[in-house]
């Protein structure tokens, strides 16, 4: 991100910010997508960030830190979206099903669609540690630093993702093995 | 799937799989809206905090006792009846001398500039009315649409300060130099003072329940920022047209009356600067003239 560019738009220039929109949108949208894991949030979560970041620019004194700080912003909102969100998500149940997909637990972790409902499982908190460490590839001391958070609980909700993640797709293995799904 | 690596390997290629475009109508939406929104300027309380000479400080504060000892001797036949409920948590820092010269009978507009002893009002843009008394020595700075403020002028950088300001929502953390104002905040003066009273970074008293010249609201006290904000220009709250209560690094005492008003979410704060190591603080006789303009606040209804 060209640092004049966001001098310009802490200043108010709208064209300046339009640039910068453009060059950091698909990055944004990425991330927000894989922490809601909905389109239609992810694109909502955006919009706000996007107009939340142009607001508050002003109050941005490190223009080199510009990316970390609309990503911070980002991932407020999509915990905002998150909380929107949940009187429906959070009504996951297991359904009769026709008989299970796949024999056993270890194939069903290759299956998408159980990594995406396990994945759906963990807490948005946990998701955005899991995305910003693994999906854009910062280091947990970064990410703690990004969140705000201190470096050990950014490292305490990555160990308990994966524990999660892990019991998750147990679980699933299990109701497919007892001849359920989810819907 | 045998082990934790394992697992975490899958979920990583999992998560990279999914879009890695921003649909063109969300950008160009937040685009649209963005044409339409203001940023948010920093409305700061005009002056710069000063660690003084200590020989200057003591004669200062010397000055500031002979100053308060003459005053209480003008003002020892009476004073008028306060209109501001001070809340019981600081009687000892709200000092109940008034204004030290008599106000015209007038109300003039609170302009900014330089204002003579008297009476004024707000103006127009500003959607409540209210008119206090001011001594001599005070000016107005520039109002906005939620802002209206006045200041002790040639006292130092440490005088005192009363604005009146339309409240939208607080700062989650205003010692967050990135941070943004998107604290939840409902629509009461209770729902304010209770983000408000829980600012990391201050010290908070209250809420608890006051009265303005009638009206009933909440009164909170923040002493700070403290020593580890980060932020060199904290921002407590920010105003429907988009500006914050930004606020310099020293600490500052800030009473806030949080009230509702005619629709309207109005947060008188008077300003102080405590006494701290190697700071002068805010002397007796200004915080006397700054209780006195509280006193005379009368706001119409």
């Amino acid at each position: 991100v060209d640092r004049d560019l966001v001098e310009r738009a802490r200043e108010g220039d709208r064209e300046a910010f339009a640039v910068l929109v453009h060059q950091v949108s698909d990055s944004l949208y990425a991330v927000a997508f894989r922490i809601l894991r909905d389109a239609s949030l992810a694109e909502d979560a955006l919009q706000n960030a996007l107009v939340l970041a142009w607001r508050q620019l002003p109050r941005l004194r490190d223009a080199d830190r510009f990316e970390a700080w609309i990503h911070r912003i980002l991932v407020h909102a999509c915990y905002d979206e998150s909380q929107r969100a949940r009187h429906w998500t959070a009504n996951v149940r297991v359904l009769p099903a026709d008989g299970p997909s796949t024999p056993d637990g270890t194939d069903a972790v290759a299956d998408r669609d159980e990594l995406e409902r396990a994945f759906r499982r963990l807490s948005v908190e946990q998701r955005a540690v899991f995305v910003l460490h693994h999906y854009l590839g910062l280091p947990l001391v970064e990410v703690a630093e990004l969140l705000e958070i201190p470096a050990g609980t950014a490292r305490s909700r990555l160990h308990y993702a994966i524990a999660e993640l892990r019991d998750a797709l147990t679980v699933d293995a299990e109701l497919l093995s007892q001849g359920g799904r989810f819907a | 799937m045998t082990d934790d690596r394992s697992l975490e390997r899958a979920a990583r290629s999992f998560i990279e799989s999914g879009p890695t475009r921003a649909p063109d109508r969300a950008v160009e939406a937040a685009l649209l809206r963005i044409d339409t929104t203001s940023q948010v300027r920093g409305l700061w309380v005009p002056w710069r905090f000063v660690v003084m000479n200590k020989s200057v400080g003591i004669a200062v504060g010397a000055t500031a006792i002979l100053g308060i000892a003459l005053l209480a001797a003008a003002l020892a036949i009476g004073r008028p009846e306060p209109s501001v409920g001070n809340p019981p948590s600081s009687p000892a820092s709200s000092p109940t001398m008034t204004a030290t010269t008599s106000p015209a009978p007038s109300i003039a507009a609170l302009s900014a500039g330089p204002l003579t002893a008297g009476r004024y009002t707000t103006q127009s843009a500003f959607p409540l009315r209210i008119t206090v008394t001011v001594p001599d020595g005070w000016q107005a700075l520039a109002a906005s649409p939620s802002t209206v403020s006045i200041l002790q002028s040639g006292n130092g950088e440490n005088a005192a300060f009363l604005g009146f300001w339309i409240v939208e929502t607080a700062h989650r953390d205003p010692c967050d130099p990135g941070g943004v104002a998107d604290t939840p905040v409902g629509p009461t003066a209770g729902d304010l003072a209770a983000a408000l009273a829980g600012s990391p970074g201050f010290d908070a008293t209250g809420p608890t329940a006051v009265s303005v010249d009638g009206v009933e609201g909440e009164f909170v006290e923040l002493i700070g920022p403290h020593a580890g904000c980060t932020d060199p220009e904290p921002a407590l709250w920010l105003t429907p047209d988009g500006s914050c209560r930004c606020m310099n690094p020293a600490v500052e005492r800030n009473r806030l009356w949080i009230l509702e008003v005619d629709g309207n979410r109005l947060v008188i704060d008077a300003l102080d600067i405590p006494a701290s190591e190697g700071v002068e603080e805010t002397s007796i006789a200004d915080l006397a003239e700054l209780q006195g303009i509280i006193d005379s606040i009368e706001i119409s209804r």
